[in-house]
């Protein structure tokens, strides 16, 4: 089988308020208040960080060190674009507001998100948008976490 | 205010939405939607009737008032 090719394939947006996050439709990924930062983002402005906690299951009679997963916790950090007023994902992306990291991998970014597409969805609030230093030869980036702050939900079909 | 309580017409759902940002998300906040129905405080409680309306402001004040100046221990 192919392999996926990610440049160019992959499309992110942040979306306000899901009634089901395990299920998301395709009205409410393309609604009012959605932001697609994908075409606003850096080349490496989706930092997906996980950190899973290792649980020790050992027990005294047996002769063997045995465990399972633990807790575990992704982190997004977001990197992306300055743009001169009207900037709606600079607006929209105020500290501690809540919503969901929406992310489709190896379809077209160009395309909008429809029924049937498989996305990962983290439920997030986001944090402060640091300014990051500026250097020659660059426009001005933003840097922000999207904190984890609900249940994340990986391959979810999107509704009609 | 950073953050405003909005209706979301895709699904119904309350989201608080950056102030910022209302304009282009073209949304309205939750207290300025019109409800059609009056406001509790617009609602017409016929003529004021001074003799049957009772004043706890002043009910209270009194009360207060006339235990002050007993001397402690003093038996009221």
């Amino acid at each position: 089988m192919a392999k996926i090719a990610n440049d160019g394939n992959i499309r992110i947006a942040f979306v306000p308020a899901l009634a089901d996050p395990a299920a998301p439709t395709s009205a409410e990924l393309t609604g009012a208040g959605v932001l697609l930062l994908s075409d606003q983002m850096t080349p490496d402005g989706y930092g997906l960080a996980w950190s899973e906690s290792t649980k020790q299951t050992s027990v005294f009679s047996s002769t063997q060190d045995t465990e399972e997963p633990g807790r575990i916790k992704p982190t997004i950090t977001l990197k992306y674009f300055r743009l001169a007023d009207p900037d709606d994902v600079y607006d929209g992306m105020l500290r501690n507001t809540a919503g969901f990291i929406v992310v489709r991998y190896g379809t077209s970014a160009a395309t909008a998100f429809a029924a049937a597409d498989k996305v990962d969805v983290f439920t997030v609030k986001l944090g402060e948008q640091q300014r990051i230093a500026p250097a020659e030869n660059t426009d001005a980036q933003i840097q922000q976490v999207a904190y984890s702050s609900g249940d994340y939900h990986l391959d979810v079909a999107v509704a009609a | 205010m950073s953050h405003v309580r909005v209706r979301l017409p895709q699904n119904g759902l309350v989201w608080d939405c950056p102030v910022r940002a209302l304009k282009a998300h073209g949304l309205t906040p939750i207290d300025d939607e019109p409800t059609g129905a009056p406001e509790v405080d617009d609602v017409d409680d016929g003529p004021y009737d001074e003799s049957t309306s009772a004043d706890p402001v002043t009910a209270e004040a009194t009360t207060r008032f006339t235990t002050e100046g007993v001397q402690d221990g003093e038996d009221c």
